[in-house]
């Protein structure tokens, strides 16, 4: 099963995953690592996708900005 | 490991599953307390606060752990606290968190005052031994089939400090993130299962305790992909008979004397297509009599119903297993969902195959007429507010309201929650309620307190210890009556929109309180 991990900084918008993950219609299991300062802030940010999904497995991990990049 | 939730799920509603669904109302008309013994009474526990009888999902993610050599244990929500001063790892399911599910919603949104349920589960992560474990460590994860409401209430979330929401088939993912749980290891905040990652029957493993009034799966899935149900995304699994059995022999090792067979359709279990498997049917069902005097089914479809009669006579044929000298009758939930023909050629439109979405209302009334018949009894919903609803579905809803009047069922309006395909969709709010919307619920109303009233005395409670209950129902029934029929005048004296700006506010406003 193809994998993909993505990280969405602060400064990206969070409806550029939208974009990214269309372009992999392949990848059934997406990492998520979202930055923002507190860990359900980083939830909140990517909701509206979370809420569109439906086909694939997802795992949404907070990050503080610029953790382990 | 604690494996736990609050009292309105852990619970077996004095063994009669239909009085659950009061845990989705607000206590009106008697006092709160009064309320949850009527629908929630405590369950039995041995001496570990172990509850003899455990919500079947919790049984499932407790079969999983216990599997993978986790020493895991369901206990009941009073007998928490000698176990959290040990527990690293805190297991929380429910249906209906904080009252965003059907019917839950409506009522909230109706009365203006939160469902039991909502205000048991936050009682539940407010007690002073959860906060404490919390200070110390303890890390709690959530799921069950209400997860996606965790995405809405993210405050609650802050509130009390969950670490992981599980929304999905959780089987194949829990053992990973206990172990990580159990090990100090980073947890992901939110997981969502999709459909490559469920489990296949061989890996759902077999529950090692009983479930709440004998409920066993027989199947995952459903292959009808209506587009407003969650269930539908997920792939069509059938149990084979052996590992049913199973579950029934630990149902019935705990002392239980009836079943609940669930699926979103008993009666296409081991179809091929949605041709029914008349064989596969019989067995099943002289399985589950073997061991239970009483069953019941927890979903059928309509469609399937008349199809599976007209063509096979099925319904006559698993009537007569399932009706003996401990049963006469059968309850069932069923989806009409609306009687438009429009809508449900956009929304639903495999619900009435093998017929064409055109004789939908047909297909209903048919089907009610077979089941009023062979002493089945539905509950069935129907959906207010679905996107793209035009005045004329919701006359011909209530048109086929009509045409149902004289067939026993409860019917149950629900408004739309933005689930399976059209997660994304906009709910339907109490601001939204047309004149259309309250003749419909009026209807409903009057039709199940008739029908309600009927079984209430005639069939569904038996024998002197449910007195009390039947009691209390008769009384909150006449209360209801009392309370509709002022709302009733009020309507009519003042308007619909003078009405909506009464006592009652939106769920979504009531949410935030």
């Amino acid at each position: 099963m193809k994998e993909a991990r993505i990280r969405l900084s602060e400064s990206t918008s969070p409806s550029e995953l939208t974009r990214l993950i269309s372009q992999a219609p392949d990848v059934r299991r997406i990492v998520l690592e979202v930055e923002a300062n507190d860990r359900v802030r980083a939830v909140e940010r990517v909701r509206d996708f979370l809420l569109s999904n439906i086909s694939r497995t997802i795992f949404v991990y907070a990050r503080k900005p610029g953790e382990g990049e | 490991m604690i494996i736990t939730s609050d009292r309105t799920m852990m619970s077996n509603h004095h063994h009669k599953e239909f009085l659950g669904f009061f845990t989705t109302g607000p206590p009106i008309g008697m006092p709160e307390k009064l309320w949850m013994w009527l629908c929630a009474p405590k369950l039995k526990v041995d001496r570990w606060g172990r509850p003899i009888e455990a919500p079947y999902g919790l049984r499932k993610i407790e079969a999983a752990l216990l599997d993978a050599g986790i020493n895991a244990a369901i206990i009941d929500p009073d007998h928490l606290s000698r176990h959290l001063r040990h527990a690293k790892v805190l297991m929380i399911g429910h249906h209906d968190f904080f009252a965003m599910c059907s019917p839950s919603v409506e009522w909230w949104a109706i009365t203006g005052v939160e469902p039991v349920n909502s205000r048991s589960f936050k009682r539940l992560m407010r007690r002073p031994e959860i906060r404490e474990a919390k200070r110390r460590g303890l890390r709690i994860i959530v799921g069950g089939p209400a997860a996606w409401q965790w995405l809405w209430r993210t405050d609650y979330w802050r509130e009390f400090g969950v670490d992981t929401i599980v929304d999905g088939e959780a089987e194949k993912v829990v053992v990973d993130l206990v172990e990580k749980a159990l090990n100090g290891d980073e947890l992901p905040l939110y997981v969502y299962v999709g459909p490559d990652d469920v489990p296949s029957v061989d890996e759902i493993p077999v529950i090692r305790g009983a479930s709440i009034n004998g409920l066993i799966e027989i199947m995952r899935g459903c292959p009808r992909g209506c587009k407003f149900c969650s269930v539908t995304l997920r792939p069509l699994r059938y149990y084979p008979l052996e590992k049913i059995e199973e579950e029934l022999k630990v149902n019935a090792r705990a002392g239980l004397k009836s079943c609940i067979l669930h699926s979103e359709d008993v009666l296409v279990y081991g179809a091929r297509g949605l041709e029914p498997n008349v064989e596969a049917l019989l067995k099943l069902h002289k399985l589950a009599k073997k061991y239970f005097g009483t069953l019941a089914w927890s979903h059928v479809t309509l469609a399937e119903v008349k199809y599976s009669q007209e063509k096979y006579r099925l319904i006559d044929k698993l009537t007569e297993v399932i009706y003996d000298e401990h049963q006469d009758w059968i309850g069932v939930e069923v989806g009409i969902e609306t009687g438009s023909v429009r809508l449900a050629k956009k929304i639903m439109p495999a619900k009435a195959a093998p017929y064409p979405s055109e004789k939908w209302p047909e297909v209903v009334e048919d089907a009610f007429a077979i089941m009023h018949d062979h002493r089945i009894v539905p509950a069935a919903t129907l959906i207010l507010g679905l996107p793209e609803e035009r005045e004329e579905d919701l006359v011909a809803t209530l048109e086929l309201l009509d045409r149902l009047k004289e067939y026993r069922s409860l019917i149950v309006p629900m408004f739309f929650v933005p689930l399976g395909v059209l997660r994304d969709r906009r709910w339907f709010l109490r601001e939204q309620i047309n004149e259309l919307h309250v003749e419909i619920l009026r209807k409903c109303l009057w039709h199940s307190v008739r029908w309600g009233e009927d079984m209430v005395s005639r069939m569904y409670f038996r024998g002197l210890r449910y007195e009390p209950v039947k009691l209390l129902l008769r009384l909150f029934l006449a209360y209801v009556k009392r309370k509709a029929r002022k709302v009733e005048r009020q309507l009519e004296e003042r308007g619909l929109e003078s009405a909506k700006r009464g006592r009652a506010v939106s769920v979504v406003e009531a949410s935030n309180q």
